[in-house]
């Protein structure tokens, strides 16, 4: 299904119309916010510990020129190569190419943010070689056809009888809906592509530029795998995800494990530094780094957004985001979801093709409040919606409503004179709930219901009264 | 390939108004890595230890010497049936001579070191088909973090593999290895940072490999090993 960010209203209320769906995200945000909540409760130096990684992140990226240069040399001594991708098509062609001088038909892959935002696993069907999710969450949904609908648990959105009957399908097995039973399938199935594959994908969590070492955080194993078992292994990361020193990651390892399960370390965390080492066991001979672009240096080139480039992908924005809560990750029709998707999505693909998601928040703050990284995500989205409304032609009606109701905050007797009017107006048009007809918005929204006096005079006759609070 | 290299970082210059190379200077040295005082001896840095490690599903435990560790070893195989034994070339393993031991006690039992030459391709390919076979594995550990339940591997110690593919794995450690938090664990690796010997991998296993994909159903074992047990021998001296 392709979606596009563009139809976030239709998807929306696709997603918000379906009971089962609604209540699965609901429950699954919930959830994680609980285990999030209590593994925080127990560090009472939390906040401490946000403003430092705040900092560090902040001090990578206003000096990213400096710290890449410094992670690539450091890569270079450890015996790997790096190449940088300006976008996502020069990212893919580095990845075909290689897969062409290996002659490798199948490659194995973990979970990886930035490959997912290039497509890379088309790019590489469209060179002949097969991509092979190896994450039992994008596993399923490679198999459907579908996408991510949330970063830490891809196939959130299906059932286990979804799963059960994709199975039976893709591979003739008989039908089971034991997630247990699934997953020793997948298994199974997926050691055999692991044990004859050349070539290794990986994603990058942080890379440190001090050691050039790559760290990788997960809880199947399946990254391990692929990192460990093929004779080459590619990570590819986002620019912003180098951290200045090898030194930094006990501080971000805490906070990422707690902030996005609740757990106090995941089952696995991979850092590794270069290829295989003369004696060892296994490791790849050959390690590559992919470095990409894509829109991240226009990014860093507005400073008032800049800040969403310390993003350390933990999702917990998206599980405390009301409205993520309700629509689900398909809504937002890109990779990235939720409040941090809402801002990059617009930066990475335009505002013409993503003007919406900026709207997709009550700004009520909670996704800024969360953020380990302290990133005011919800300033973010208002400049983004500034910028919008610069860049485009307001309607007239909203232009007009908007200077009237600019006019009568800044004048309090006009204010008095507006609020009487509408009371006015309210009661001889004897429709209180639904007043004036905006389309698009009044259907399915009914005016509060108004007091018989304003606060100012309720305030004014009972101070004299004597009955104030 | 330089082409995109000097586009890339050209636009990210520009982006920080940077008038060309060299301009941005990296502020600060190390970060100060805090830790808080250690009040715990051995004995209680793994108490604690087990605590974490069993809240996420690990099977910790202390034996008094490697006589207790071997027949622990023979009750946990004859308890889950396994017959396929393979023992890393750590050295926890090679001083206590665990592969020897154990293939003497459990003559029934198929028990399988990792060694030959390593720089060999086709024994290392050889080496992951066998260990995709093996129901149990054997290795060290480097370090145990206290406040995770976490055991810490490098892979100048034993191979990346051995404690990934077999069903079960087992670390064996010593009580000097254990350590209150990963920030204590970067301190002790600073001295190996700054003579330029980090292992080509460093690995944290924190309890045995899950997933929650399906429905957030929590299961054990997803690519990775079912069980994962850490013993540490010679109790908490
Ligand atoms: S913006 Fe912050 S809270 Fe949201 S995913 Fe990124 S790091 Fe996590």
């Amino acid at each position: 299904m392709n979606r596009t960010p563009s139809q976030f209203k239709i998807l929306a209320s696709e997603n918000v119309a379906d009971p089962r769906l609604r209540r699965t995200f609901q429950s699954a945000t919930g959830h994680a916010l609980g285990q999030r909540a209590r593994s925080v409760q127990l560090v009472p130096e939390w906040e401490d510990l946000r403003e430092r990684a705040h900092r560090i992140k902040e001090e990578a990226v206003e000096h990213l020129d400096v710290y890449l240069e410094k992670l690539e040399a450091s890569v270079i001594r450890r015996g790997g190569r790096v190449f940088w991708a300006r976008d996502a098509g020069e990212a893919s062609s580095y990845v075909v190419d290689l897969c062409r001088r290996l002659q490798a038909s199948t490659v194995v892959k973990s979970k990886s943010m930035a490959a997912e935002e290039i497509g890379l696993t088309d790019a590489l069907e469209a060179a002949g070689v097969e991509p092979v999710e190896t994450d039992l969450g994008e596993f399923i949904i490679q198999l459907a056809g579908e996408t991510p609908s949330h970063i830490i648990a891809p196939a959130l959105h299906m059932t286990r009888q979804q799963i059960g009957k994709l199975f039976q399908e893709k591979f003739g097995i008989p039908y089971t809906d034991i997630p247990a039973e699934l997953c020793a399938f997948a298994r199974q199935r997926l050691r055999r592509q692991f044990l004859s594959a050349r070539l290794g994908i990986s994603g990058v969590n942080f890379a440190a530029a001090d050691t050039g070492t790559i760290v990788i955080v997960e809880n199947e194993g399946n990254a391990r795998l692929c990192t460990s078992l093929p004779r080459v292994h590619l990570a590819i990361m986002g620019l912003e995800k180098v951290i200045p020193r090898f030194s930094d990651l006990p501080l971000f390892l805490r906070l990422l494990a707690r902030s996005s399960t609740g757990q106090r370390q995941p089952s696995y965390v991979s850092m590794i530094s270069g290829p295989r080492r003369e004696g060892e066991w296994d490791g790849p001979e050959e390690f590559h780094l992919v470095l990409l672009d894509n829109g991240r240096s226009d990014i860093l080139s507005d400073p008032r957004v800049r800040r969403s480039l310390y993003c350390i992908r933990c999702g917990a924005c998206l599980n405390t985001c009301p409205v993520y809560q309700r629509v689900g990750g398909h809504s937002y029709g890109s990779v990235y979801s939720g409040p941090i998707g809402s801002v990059l999505t617009p930066l990475f693909q335009g505002l013409e093709v993503a003007g919406d998601l900026p709207y997709v928040s009550s700004l009520c703050g909670s996704c800024s409040n969360i953020c380990p990284v302290k990133i005011d995500l919800h300033h973010q989205l208002l400049w983004l919606r500034e910028k919008l409304v610069s860049s485009r032609a307001t309607p007239w009606p909203e232009r007009l409503a908007m200077s009237l109701f600019a006019a009568g905050m800044k004048d309090p007797s006009l204010y008095r004179m507006g609020s009487a009017l509408l009371r006015l107006l309210l009661k001889v048009s004897g429709k209180s709930n639904r007043p004036f007809a905006v389309p698009g918005w009044s259907p399915t929204r009914d005016f509060p219901a108004l007091a018989e006096t304003s606060f100012k005079q309720w305030w004014e006759a009972n101070r004299q009264q004597g009955e104030g609070p | 390939m330089s082409d995109s290299r000097e586009a890339v970082l050209g636009r990210i210059r520009r982006a920080l108004l940077r008038p060309g190379p060299g301009h941005g200077r990296a502020h600060g040295g190390p970060n100060r890595v805090q830790s808080p005082p250690d009040r715990k001896g051995a004995t209680g840095l793994f108490d604690q230890f087990q605590e974490q490690s069993a809240r996420v599903g690990g099977e910790p435990r202390i034996c008094t010497d490697v006589e207790e560790v071997l027949e622990c070893l023979q009750d946990l195989v004859a308890d889950a049936g396994y017959r396929r034994v393979a023992v890393s070339n750590h050295e926890i393993c090679r001083r206590h001579g665990v592969a020897q031991r154990l293939s003497e006690l459990l003559p029934e039992v198929s028990v399988w070191r990792e060694e030959g030459d390593a720089e060999i391709r086709g024994s290392r390919t050889q080496n992951s088909r066998q260990l995709a076979q093996a129901d149990l594995s054997i290795t060290g550990a480097d370090f145990l973090i206290a406040e995770s339940g976490t055991v810490l591997i490098a892979s100048s110690g034993a191979s990346r593999q051995i404690s990934l593919l077999p069903t079960a794995h087992l670390a064996l450690a010593t009580p000097d290895q254990v350590y209150p938090d990963l920030a204590a664990v970067f301190q002790q690796l600073g001295t190996t940072l700054e003579e330029g010997r980090l292992p080509a991998a460093l690995t944290m296993i924190t309890g045995p490999s899950r997933t929650a994909d399906i429905e957030k159903v929590l299961i054990k074992g997803a690519h990775g090993p079912v069980r994962q047990l850490t013993w540490l021998i010679g109790g908490a001296g």
